[in-house]
């Protein structure tokens, strides 16, 4: 029964797992604290789904687990490094979470730096629409926010993006 | 609008998110295993879905960065009352502290809601949190990790009415 029960988690996380840890990783400063958060979500919703008979949960629970995950940890660590002020933190460049699919695609890696440029709010719904997967209604649930906003931040986010990389394209050619 | 379509096909072909690393594929199935109450042999026996969550996940993306070393992880479920395992003074020196950090088991809404100074609101939740604790022992390479669950209010920003 509980082999069962491990076996569905372990097959939903195999087709879900890249998707929580696309967003997770927009809520985490490097790789393994997006793996710890997906952890942690994963503890977590395993409680909340043994109520419902243990089930794998549906997505927009996931997420939105993840993202209060998310939360947590940056309120924790904004406590910590407010006590560790004189502490030097070094950022990781090799350390991205997006990949050009091509070796030296320039392109790609200017799209990059431009999703990366986004605010956070309309990040989080373009990392749910592209690389979660999932629906307007579902990030709407996600995010308890309604579909027409989920919708209408994802197009300002392709705006914003179309705009900031044409002016890039224009600056590196002017 | 043709634009902002071209922008969203360069987004799903162009850029691809990095899968889990292969420790992050192994933490995972332990904590499902333990979630489970499979011991670690019979979840090796029953394990379909091993090989099933390793290959669909370290595939997305780039190839997932070094394995340092097999570990075993203990993994412990959380007790209803905190009662720390070992500390660190206890412990042998030949084991090291490699890591902490800390997780949410469950939180509930508490109270509320709450402005701060600012004038933003703020809801209460009470939080289980779970400190870990990630030991190395270097004689026999293999890794603990150690749980001390507590609780706690945390006050968080209301972003959605």
């Amino acid at each position: 029964m509980m082999k069962d029960r491990a076996r569905e988690w372990k097959q939903w996380m195999a087709e879900n797992g890249h998707r929580l840890l696309a967003y997770a990783r927009t809520w985490a400063p490097c790789q393994a604290d997006a793996e710890d958060l997906v952890q942690e979500a994963v503890m977590r919703l395993w409680s909340v789904q043994e109520e419902k008979g243990g089930r794998p949960p549906d997505l927009p629970l996931a997420f939105s687990t993840i993202r209060f995950a998310g939360l947590n940890r940056h309120r924790t660590e904004s406590r910590r490094r407010k006590r560790e002020e004189a502490v030097l933190y070094m950022n990781d460049f090799d350390d991205v979470w997006l990949d050009p699919a091509m070796e030296d695609d320039e392109d790609a890696l200017r799209l990059r730096g431009e999703v990366e440029s986004l605010s956070d709010k309309l990040r989080e719904v373009v990392t749910m629409k592209i690389w979660g997967g999932l629906t307007f209604a579902q990030i709407s649930e996600a995010l308890a926010i309604s579909p027409n906003t989920a919708a209408s931040r994802y197009r300002y986010a392709l705006e914003q993006l179309a705009v900031n990389l044409n002016r890039t394209k224009e600056a590196d050619h002017g | 609008m043709a634009e902002l379509d071209q922008i969203e096909k360069r987004l799903r072909e162009s850029l691809v998110p990095r899968g889990f690393t292969d420790r992050g594929v192994r933490d995972l199935e332990a904590l499902i295993d333990d979630l489970a109450g499979v011991p670690a042999a019979s979840a090796d026996s029953a394990g379909a879905g091993r090989s099933t969550i390793m290959l669909a996940l370290t595939r997305w993306g780039a190839v997932a960065a070094a394995i340092t070393g097999a570990a075993i992880l203990v993994w412990r479920n959380v007790p209803e009352l905190p009662e720390p395992v070992a500390t660190f003074q206890q412990v042998s020196p030949a084991v090291q502290l490699v890591s902490t950090s800390e997780g949410v088991v469950s939180a509930e809404r508490e109270g509320d809601w709450l402005t701060d100074e600012d004038g933003s609101l703020l809801q209460g939740w009470h939080v289980q949190v779970v400190n870990e604790e990630r030991f190395h022992d270097v004689e026999t390479g293999e890794t603990v990790r150690v749980l001390n669950p507590r609780e706690e209010l945390v006050m968080l920003p209301v972003s959605t009415f």
